[in-house]
């Protein structure tokens, strides 16, 4: 949002300074606070504040504090009235409550979430003892056990009321699992590297010959074109190893829009990059030779992904496999 | 699956993410459907690069719920929505389209008794349009047309696609009564023309097989006549033309039935011989050379426009012609009566389901007629032979000699409405109630709506039934 205003004011031929943002985020609060006094009955009614102990003022606030972190200098106030009329707002309430220490609160909480936590850590981690302690590590954190400068710091209060407060946990616990296997897994793939004998060197940034610098455009071309969701679809099945059915449950859609997606971007794709490759020269021969799958690279693949640094799946394709067939969750 | 070549795999990959991690909340809200379009899209396009968050999402979906299982389950089936619902656009459109020629037809019968002159214009112009307008029938009517032409060629009415079994039950019987008084009105005015015509006899031609005989008769049943008494009978026949020819959809299917083809360029037919009369003479001989019409004729009433034909309605009697190979057409009177017909539609005869009952089979029917008996339930024993009895029925699915007859009870037959069997779709816990009110069968599977609002399916040709 920063850059954004900065941008604006530059082309406007405006210095950009630090008074500047001050005063337009504040124009901004402005604004949201305007929206927020609006709608404040509403919502307020809404959201059942007198049951979780929440205080009108400290509804306003949160509200202030939401809308303000969604609003940029371009969201109108009609717009930032909508997204506060979308938001959960007793859930939202129960949250910030909860997170202000409310024992009320925290007995409604305990009484809707506590088994449903519990459930989704099981399913998550699959398994009884890292279930339980996923769901107790993410509690102390809802619970604020954490304190910043003598105040009780909880995760609840980054809950903003857009999703559902039970999906949220969901999430969280998802976050919170996929840092912590991440972290052990890759110390567990090195240690069955090492065990299958394969080499682990340290990652060299091996050149790639001319061929595959034309290979790689012509894919890189191809995969550019392609809708976000069609990237996120072939990402899911062919990097993460997720089955059709979980694809689709994550989008929205019927599993066999999935599948036929799937099928149809494979065969284009394929087209595309020989079409490609023959713009650049290689014949047709050499560009579908080029694409073949290369079984003994894909180990090179790990190795290098395994030695990056920077964003790499957690899983190798290998590894992949067995947790696709150990079962989904 | 296809296999995904292994750069594109590395260069998916290799994508670094272009924004920040979004928040739980903003994850959440993705999963949950509840982001506006453009967020979306950004959360899209940060999963596209990002895979720990698409295994956050993947992981913090809620379990699967019943529903969906259900749907997942029996994505293979043949009656799961996706695939159910082509065949629900494809009633539909037959649906609309018959309804269309319908009302397109009507209203050429209001315009050819308006104006007399431009008759034969309007009826030229209609004979092309309702040659186009046939959907499954366009091979016929542009076979029709041609044959106006030059009449040279034998039939092509082999060509014509016999309608599918399952997509015309509803249409067709549900406007009852319009199309049985249409019915009744071509009857009538067969049965006119055809004593009309036989009073001038041209010579037969060699007519090359039986079938095209059987379709040539089929397109000059309100055949050409002869100028004299085509004069005569100008306008009476032409409001008769007119009115029947507007039940052009077929009622009831029978596969292979010619006649169910018969029907619907008889406005053309008609028209065309208007168009021939009134502007080329000379091809009346050839019109009047194909004839062969025989065997056809069941009945000759008197030429008198307001003849009692062999109307559909109560209608009884006429062989009932258990000859191979004779595939009898279905319909429902307005009375309600099943009624079947061995010569494409010129008669009637009434099928009395239960004269032949082999069996009521249906779990429920048999524990219920049981404890009827055993309760000694008078009351619920008079319902059944009432039921029994009466039999009216609301619709009527035919295929070949394979008949499904439903009303105030489910019949099935299988020698073509010889022998029937009572059927009561019944689950383990349920059992159809109502009337029936629509069936739509094809092959083995078959789906029953009652008048309560039920949905009762089976997959293999009535043994077993689930209600939807």
């Amino acid at each position: 949002m920063k850059s954004a205003r900065a941008a604006i004011a530059t082309r406007r031929g405006h210095r950009v300074n630090d008074g500047d943002r001050a005063m337009s985020s504040t124009k901004q609060n402005f604004a949201v606070e305007a929206v927020v006094n609006d709608v404040l009955a509403d919502l307020y009614a809404k959201s059942g504040c007198d049951k979780v102990g929440l205080a009108r003022e400290s509804f306003a606030a949160i509200l202030c504090e939401v809308g303000a972190k969604h609003a940029t200098a371009a969201t109108s106030g009609s717009e930032i009235r909508t997204f506060l009329l979308t938001l959960r707002v007793d859930e939202l309430a129960l949250a910030r409550a909860c997170a202000a220490g409310e024992n009320s609160a925290w007995e409604i909480f305990l009484t809707r979430y506590r088994e449903k936590l519990y459930l989704s850590a099981l399913r998550i981690a699959r398994e009884d003892s890292a279930a339980r302690e996923l769901a107790d590590t993410l509690y102390a954190d809802l619970y604020g056990t954490n304190t910043r400068e003598g105040k009780r710091v909880s995760k609840l209060a980054s809950y903003t009321g857009r999703g559902s407060l039970e999906g949220w946990l969901r999430t969280v616990l998802s976050q919170e699992y996929v840092n912590r296997y991440r972290r052990t897994k890759r110390l567990v793939s090195l240690d069955e590297e090492s065990e299958e004998g394969v080499q682990f060197r340290a990652p060299e940034p091996e050149p790639l010959p001319a061929a595959d610098q034309r290979l790689a455009e012509a894919t890189d071309k191809a995969l550019t074109v392609l809708s976000s969701e069609d990237r996120v679809v072939l990402s899911a099945y062919y990097l993460d190893g997720r089955t059709l059915a979980e694809i689709a449950r994550m989008l929205g859609v019927h599993e066999s829009t999935i599948s036929r997606k799937i099928d149809k971007l494979a065969k284009s794709l394929r087209k595309q990059i020989v079409a490609a490759l023959g713009r650049r020269g290689m014949s047709r021969r050499q560009a579908e030779e080029a694409l073949e799958v290369d079984v003994r690279d894909l180990q090179l693949d790990i190795r290098r992904s395994l030695a990056q640094e920077s964003p790499a799946p957690a899983f190798s394709e290998k590894s992949v496999e067995a947790r696709v067939r150990e079962g989904p969750g | 699956m296809q296999n995904l070549p292994k750069i594109v795999r590395e260069r998916l990959r290799a994508a670094t993410p272009a924004v920040d991690h979004p928040d739980a909340d903003v994850l959440t809200a993705f999963a949950e459907r509840s982001l506006p379009k453009h967020e979306q899209g950004v959360v899209l396009e940060h999963l596209a690069r990002c895979g720990d968050c698409r295994d956050i999402v993947a992981l913090a979906l809620p379990a699967t719920e019943p529903g969906e299982a259900v749907a997942n389950r029996s994505s293979s089936g043949w009656l799961t929505w996706p695939a159910l619902r082509w065949a629900f656009v494809a009633v539909g459109v037959v649906a609309i389209a018959s309804l269309g020629v319908v009302r397109y037809q009507r209203g050429r019968t209001q315009n050819m008794a308006a104006s007399a002159p431009a008759r034969s214009e309007i009826a030229a112009k209609g004979a092309r349009e309702a040659a186009a307008q046939q959907t499954s029938k366009d091979d016929y009517a542009s076979a029709r047309v041609a044959k106006s032409k030059a009449w040279a060629a034998p039939s092509k009415s082999e060509k014509i696609p016999a309608p599918p079994p399952s997509a015309f039950v509803d249409s067709r019987v549900a406007p009852g009564s319009r199309f049985r008084d249409q019915e009744k009105e071509r009857d009538e005015k067969k049965s006119t023309l055809r004593a009309d015509r036989f009073q001038a006899l041209g010579p037969l031609p060699p007519a090359s097989t039986g079938r095209d005989a059987g379709s040539r008769i089929g397109q000059l049943a309100h055949g050409p006549r002869v100028s004299n008494q085509w004069q005569q009978n100008t306008v009476q026949n032409q409001l008769q033309n007119q009115a029947p020819s507007a039940s052009s959809p077929p009622k009831q299917q029978a596969a292979g039935d010619l006649s169910a083809n018969m029907e619907v360029p008889r406005a053309s037919e008609t028209v065309e011989v208007q168009t021939a009369q009134t502007t080329a003479q000379t091809q009346s001989p050839d019109w009047l050379q194909v004839q062969s019409l025989p065997a056809q004729v069941t009945s000759d009433s008197a030429p008198a426009v307001s003849a009692s034909g062999p109307a559909p309605s109560g209608a009884i009697g006429g062989p009932v012609a258990t000859s191979s190979g004779s595939i009898p057409r279905w319909t429902i009177s307005s009375a309600g009566r099943l009624q079947r017909s061995f010569d494409q539609g010129n008669t009637w005869q009434d099928v009395d389901v239960n004269a032949n009952l082999a069996s009521v089979v249906g779990t429920s029917l048999e524990i219920s007629a049981n404890a009827a008996r055993a309760s000694k339930n008078k009351d619920a024993r008079q319902d059944l032979k009432r039921e029994a009895a009466s039999a009216a029925f609301r619709a009527v699915a035919a295929a070949g000699t394979d008949i499904w007859a439903g009303g105030s009870g489910l019949y099935h037959s299988l020698d073509a409405g010889n022998h029937w069997t009572r059927i009561v779709p019944a689950s383990a816990d349920a059992m159809l109630t109502g009337d029936i009110v629509s069936l739509e069968f094809s092959d083995q599977h078959g789906k029953v709506a009652t008048s309560t609002a039920e949905i009762w399916i089976t997959t293999d040709g009535g043994q077993n039934w689930q209600k939807q």
